[in-house]
């Protein structure tokens, strides 16, 4: 094996190409569940509570508020959690084997169908917040306060809250990034490790 | 011959299952297999519940009957009848506080007949479908050989998991919004008691409690009072202070305006209303040799001017004959009270002009009073 100054040798080069893959998946799973299980948004006021894209609490002066459209968000997350642990169990087996000094042939191969799922379901996953942020969460900032025969009638409102850290996890930027940057490391160690491996 | 009828067969269910699920939405089929999603006819109809319907010509339907109406392919909604108009019906659900819209007869298509609950008929499904499975695992093994690249089978079974989970919940093209029942308060009345002393201004509530009231003030002209309110069940009762009527009756006023402001237990109200007055004569009748002067209306009228003409009857002719002219001093009475007016018995009888101003006019009323 050659080496040059400054530079990779091939297999130092799938080294690190299955590392990056291997943090790379063991990260998007851990991101997949913090954004598909973290509170977006909380809402104060009349209707209190918060909604995240695999559940939701919230209250109407006091009583269950019933929302049949968050309903179904929470169940289309379910692709999305089989997922997350998908990659994290992938992610963990590569580790396994690279520290038990085992062929990381299948653990690659597993992790790039994880890429390749990815790729898919993060449609769902931007779907999903898109619906919840453009269309459900504008519902629940009422005010009711209003203008009767017995006079002006204040029996205040809600708004809805944003949580920062969240906001920037969620946005379609974030999303793409992650997706795009694991996708091709996943792909590019497949096609070194798997296909190149086989054509040699 | 046998496997082309068992196809035949196959096919047949197939075109049966899509044409009662998805296109008899939209096009003429006379049955209709539905998977419920929403609470919305809870407890009656559960999520997930298969419900069975009829098309509404061969059966028609009632109010009180739970019908399929489709706005779209994608989107029907199973509700109960409320009212059938001349070509609109009204449906609500069991679970809802409000009915839907009007629609036209044409979107209701199906009239439900049956209801599977989802506890049955999901385990009998899934039993038959792994039975299925079990028979055909030589097949699904050829299959999955084929598939031995893990990447791909990893990667059509998370496609297989997510159109298995989007078609299972549906996806709402018209979203319905969640409907909230908005707490509201009117008003259904404001009357004024009998003396005056009370204004009770009664409201309709729902979903409202009163709990007191913070500030009320009543405006006359350029001055303004506080005065006292409490809280009656879904009324206020608004004390009113004299010296207002005092002020009203002179000017006069024709309505009195107050304000207040009533703690609700969920937010506070601010209402202004008013309350019609209207002023009435004096009721004078003569009584003996008095006068009963009763003042009906709610503030104090001061008879200003008394005039008393005595007569008696001449000794000789017997025809009358004028005795003497007294004035009295003023006196007020209040309001809804009496007040005994004496006059001191000269001659045969006396005629008393008495002048008082109420409801914006000088008012002169004279009486006979007869002393024998």
């Amino acid at each position: 094996m050659w080496r040059s100054r400054g530079r990779l040798n091939s297999n130092e080069l799938l080294k690190v190409l299955t590392f990056a893959s291997t943090t790379l998946t063991v990260t998007y799973s851990i991101y997949l569940l913090i954004v598909v299980t973290q509170p977006l948004y909380v809402v104060v006021g009349v209707i209190e509570g918060y909604v995240a894209l695999s559940h939701y609490s919230l209250t109407y002066y006091g009583r269950q508020l019933q929302v049949d459209s968050l309903h179904n968000v929470s169940t289309l997350t379910i692709p999305l959690y089989c997922l997350s642990i998908y990659l994290l169990t992938s992610g963990l087996l590569t580790v396994y084997c690279s520290v038990r000094r085992r062929d990381l042939t299948l653990p690659v191969k597993l992790m790039f169908g994880g890429g390749l799922s990815t790729a898919t379901l993060s449609g769902n996953l931007v779907g999903l917040i898109h619906r919840v942020v453009l269309i459900e969460l504008p519902r629940l900032g009422v005010s009711l306060n209003i203008v009767s025969s017995a006079g002006r009638v204040y029996l205040g409102s809600s708004a809805v809250q944003a949580i920062r850290p969240m906001n920037l996890l969620t946005s379609p930027l974030t999303i793409a990034l992650l997706t795009v940057v694991y996708v091709m490391v996943s792909g590019l160690t497949y096609i070194c490790r798997v296909r190149l491996k086989e054509g040699l | 011959m046998k496997a082309s009828i068992k196809d035949v067969l196959i096919y047949l269910l197939i075109a049966f299952f899509l044409l009662s699920t998805v296109f008899g939405r939209v096009l003429w089929f006379p049955f209709n297999i539905s998977v419920v999603s929403g609470y919305s006819m809870y407890p009656a109809i559960t999520p997930g519940d298969v419900v069975v319907g009829v098309h509404k010509d061969l059966t028609g339907f009632n109010v009180g009957d739970v019908v399929v109406w489709c706005g779209t392919l994608t989107h029907c909604i199973i509700h109960r009848v409320f009212k059938i108009g001349t070509d609109y019906v009204i449906t609500k659900g069991d679970n809802n506080p409000l009915p839907d819209p009007p629609l036209t007869l044409a979107l209701v298509k199906y009239r439900v007949i049956l209801r599977v609950p989802a506890v049955l008929w999901i385990p009998l499904l899934t039993s038959l479908l792994v039975t299925y499975l079990y028979m055909k695992r030589g097949t699904i093994l050829r299959l999955l050989y084929g598939l031995r690249e893990v990447e791909v089978f990893t990667y059509l079974a998370f496609l297989f998991i997510n159109v298995l989970v989007i078609s299972l919940v549906p996806i709402n093209y018209l979203s319905v919004p969640t409907v909230l029942t908005t707490p509201s308060i009117t008003l259904e009345r404001v009357t004024l008691s009998s003396n005056g002393a009370e204004a009770v201004i009664k409201y309709n509530l729902r979903d409202l409690s009163l709990m007191y009231v913070e500030n009320c003030v009543i405006a006359v002209e350029d001055a303004a009072f506080y005065c006292g309110a409490q809280v009656s069940n879904d009324s206020v009762i608004v004390e009113i202070p004299r010296k207002i009527y005092a002020i009203a009756i002179s000017k006069p006023l024709t309505h009195v305006h107050f304000s207040l402001r009533v703690s609700l237990d969920k937010g506070f109200l601010d209402g202004e209303y008013s309350v019609p007055l209207s002023w009435s004569r004096l009721v004078v009748e003569p009584s003996g040799p008095s006068l009963l002067v009763f003042n009906p209306n709610y503030g104090p009228v001061n008879v200003s001017y008394i005039r008393v003409q005595y007569v008696g009857l001449d000794e000789v002719f017997g025809t009358p004959k004028p005795l003497g002219v007294e004035v009295l001093e003023p006196f007020t009475v209040d309001g809804g009270r009496s007040y005994r007016l004496l006059i001191e018995g000269r001659g045969t009888y006396a005629y008393v002009t008495m002048r008082y101003y109420v409801g914006g006019a000088f008012v002169e009323e004279q009486r006979k009073v007869e002393f024998e």
